[in-house]
């Protein structure tokens, strides 16, 4: 265990966190209790193996890759998560209007999430947070070209559920 | 909707730009937890010499059939006992380094061993465990009062079909992970 980089792994762990407990939160169905811990679990990880990282791939693909495998873990827990809504200001009804349409798209997003398969998953959320495919190719150790057509897959079945409903 | 307008909504999601936890408490905690995971090792290991020890001192030119039921039951307990601690250990130190294909794969291979274990170690141990049982229920129909000897009988039962309950609902739920992980 590390205990000889503490200011590097803190400055890590203040410029990763939102990454991946946003990549958790999508896992487990948008609970933030449950990708909190995710979360948590995920740094531990990391402040274990600090010392490991050979600097092949930059910090934050070697950050993802432990995210992806530290949320399939979670497999074993057995737990699904459920999406809350958050609570909406009455005080202006158009912008709570486009807030309540918006909250309304990401439930559905997190449901249709859901349905996808454990790699199906881990893939999209990755595209959604915005990587390149090399990079999804590197964290889930698929070809690139595989990756590509993949990626190509999900998106249309998520587009379509997002749109069409479950 | 097109997949950029999905993106846009995922990326500008309020309240997922959090200030981050403090780590430090995890980290003491945890560090705190390793120390008392060594020193439970410890603990445990020493008991379970002076266990044999003892077993081998006080039985070991004593050979009777009270002999061979306890020995049967507390074997097949302590065997029980030691797959779930290797199992657990096997577990935690998966390489999360791996890529997630490689992950999985490792994760999968887990869960084959696991089942192996439950459709072929496990009812072994069962049946072993079953016939030290009636071993000793044979001394204890002897020695002991009908009134005492039933109520042994009951309760073994009564604990036989609950510890069964939790082991077939434990293999289900793994059976099932395997299966999701499988199909993924």
């Amino acid at each position: 265990m590390t205990n000889k980089q503490p200011t590097k792994f803190t400055t890590i762990y203040q410029n990763h966190y939102n990454k991946v407990y946003r990549l958790c939160l999508g896992y487990v169905n948008g609970d933030e209790t449950l990708a909190k811990d995710l979360a948590q679990d995920t740094f531990i990880k990391v402040w274990e193996h600090l010392e490991q990282f050979k600097q092949k791939s930059s910090i934050g693909t070697w950050i993802y890759r432990i995210t992806v495998n530290t949320c399939l873990l979670f497999i074993r827990k057995n737990k699904k998560g459920s999406y809350s809504l958050p609570e909406l200001q009455e005080d202006d009804t158009n912008v709570a209007e486009v807030e309540k349409t918006h909250q309304n798209r990401l439930q559905q997003m997190y449901a249709c999430i859901q349905q996808l398969k454990e790699t199906e998953r881990i893939v999209i959320l990755l595209v959604l947070e915005g990587l390149a495919q090399k990079e999804i190719a590197d964290i889930t150790g698929h070809s690139h070209q595989n990756i590509r057509v993949m990626v190509h897959r999900i998106k249309e079945k998520l587009t379509k559920c997002v749109t069409h409903g479950i | 909707m097109e997949f950029k307008d999905i993106q846009n909504t995922w990326q500008q999601q309020s309240g997922t730009l959090t200030t981050p936890p403090d780590f430090k408490p995890v980290q003491q905690k945890l560090q705190k937890l390793r120390k008392e995971q060594r020193i439970t090792q410890l603990v445990l290991s020493i008991t379970g010499i002076v266990m044999i020890v003892f077993f081998f001192y006080i039985a070991a030119y004593k050979f009777s059939g009270t002999f061979l039921g306890m020995s049967l039951i507390i074997c097949v307990l302590v065997i029980r006992v030691f797959i779930e601690i290797r199992s657990r250990q096997k577990l935690r130190k998966m390489n999360i380094l791996l890529s997630f294909e490689d992950f999985k794969a490792q994760l999968i291979s887990y869960y084959e061993n696991r089942k192996k274990l439950a459709f072929t170690t496990i009812p072994i141990m069962l049946i072993l465990y079953n016939v030290g049982v009636l071993i000793m229920m044979y001394y204890f129909y002897q020695y002991l009062s009908r009134g005492f000897f039933y109520y042994v009988v009951i309760s073994y039962i009564v604990s036989f079909v609950v510890l069964f309950y939790f082991i077939r609902k434990q293999v289900l739920k793994e059976l099932q992970i395997l299966k999701t992980l499988q199909e993924s």
